[in-house]
């Protein structure tokens, strides 16, 4: 069913693959450019931003209103000012919350540059996007298909996939078929794939290879 | 300026600042200048490690200035006004209630003025992608805004689904449907694909039974 659709697809776009032959370096840039567009909103660590400044500005904005007012400053303000005035640049507290500042301020920084939304791999058609344990789904399935394999693991990251095999007897057969279908996914930017196969320990899975294989 | 980016340049300025102010403090505290050899210019701030935070002539240095005080009342008010704002525009999250059409009369003439509940487009798109192959579960959510609507769809993937054609179905159906009659010229839509978790029934293969 699945047979003719598959074959459609990589059908409609032969384009990529011809002019990878032309300039591949240029072709390979706009690949891994292609996920771009996939960008998280940060919502919550602004909202927390947002909330902090909220707080520090609006009591510096009543102290100062109400000290201009004819009041008299608040005592954390007074006390505030007169450790500034104070503690020397070398003071360990001054230090440590220098230090603090800097640490917060990179991972503020990171954060307004990351990508963000690592679980998500991007598809061809912009806008699509799969998520990576969906991925792991599709593979192990194919993999847990094949009869002579006995176990398996299939870790997805995201320019890579790994896929461990134990107890097969054709590894470049199910080599072919885990490619393919993750050749049927279109994902945007380059993606490789590790197949790896140990042997069957014997001695630890004895029960279950009889089960699989009874004696004859 | 999307939110995203709102979002992402806010962030970026707080954490430039802390970064800037933090690295100031520490390397004058740490004395970096002179272990290093740098001679920084003669307005550069907290240049010694003997020299206070925050000296009392330095803090009210322009006190007495004509410009002060409104300057110290306005920064602290436009940073409250600013993160108020950002707040009451995040809560809005909700999406259009409805999507206006664009009306087929000339500008000027009379006509009647169309708009279709969202809910009413979720329902159509979702009924159309649950049809589609492959998908066990559909949510549509129309964002953006009333006169440029967009569309979010979260699919959870069926075993073994061919994810290029669902794509391609997804964007020549639903979709494109959805926009023709709506009358848009554009509808862009977001896809997201989830599976099923990956069940691992540690290869439980029975092999069967020979009499």
């Amino acid at each position: 069913m699945t047979g003719p659709e598959s074959e459609r697809e990589p059908a409609a776009e032969p384009v990529p693959e011809s002019v990878h032959g032309s300039g591949p370096s240029e072709v390979e840039g706009r690949r891994r450019r292609a996920g771009r567009w996939l960008r998280s909103r940060r919502a919550v660590p602004t909202a927390l931003v947002v909330a902090a400044l909220l707080v520090a500005a609006g009591t510096l904005l009543y102290d100062v209103v109400a000290v201009r007012a004819g009041g008299q400053a608040r005592p954390w303000r007074r006390e505030l000012s007169e450790q500034l005035a104070t503690r020397h640049l070398d003071d360990p507290w001054v230090l440590g919350i220098a230090g603090g500042a800097v640490v917060l301020g990179l991972l503020l920084l990171w954060l307004a540059l990351a990508r963000g939304l690592r679980g998500w791999l991007a598809l061809e058609p912009r806008g699509a996007a799969i998520h990576r344990t969906a991925v792991a789904a599709l593979i192990a399935r194919r993999a847990q298909h094949r009869s002579d394999v006995h176990s398996w693991q299939v870790k997805v990251g995201r320019r890579r996939t790994r896929v461990t095999l134990t107890g097969t007897t054709d590894a470049a057969g199910a080599e072919r078929e885990l490619r393919a279908e993750l050749a049927r996914i279109p994902l945007a930017a380059p993606h490789r794939l590790d197949v790896r196969t140990k042997p069957v320990h014997e001695r630890h899975h004895r029960r279950e290879l009889a089960e699989l294989e009874p004696p004859r | 300026m999307s939110r995203r980016a709102v979002n992402r340049t806010l962030l970026g300025l707080v954490g430039l600042g802390l970064l800037a102010g933090g690295a100031l403090v520490l390397l004058g505290g740490l004395d970096a200048y002179r272990h290093l050899g740098v001679t920084p210019p003669d307005w550069w701030p907290l240049t010694s490690p003997d020299q206070p935070v925050l000296s009392e002539a330095s803090r009210t240095r322009w006190t007495d200035r004509d410009w002060w005080w409104p300057v110290a009342i306005a920064v602290p008010a436009l940073v409250v006004a600013g993160c108020l704002w950002w707040l009451f525009s995040q809560l809005h999250r909700g999406g259009p209630a409805g999507v206006d059409l664009p009306s087929p009369a000339a500008s000027g003439e009379p006509h009647f003025a169309l708009h279709v509940r969202s809910r009413a487009v979720e329902e159509a798109i979702e009924a159309e992608t649950v049809a589609l192959p492959d998908v066990e579960r559909v949510t549509v959510k129309v964002t953006g805004a009333a006169r440029r609507p967009e569309v979010r769809t979260a699919v959870r993937l069926a075993p073994g689904a061919d994810t290029g054609a669902l794509v391609t179905a997804y964007r020549t159906g639903p979709v494109e449907h959805a926009r023709r009659s709506l009358g848009l010229a554009a509808l862009p839509a977001q896809l997201r694909l989830r599976g099923a978790k990956a069940r691992r029934e540690r290869s439980r293969k029975k092999a069967p039974r020979v009499q």
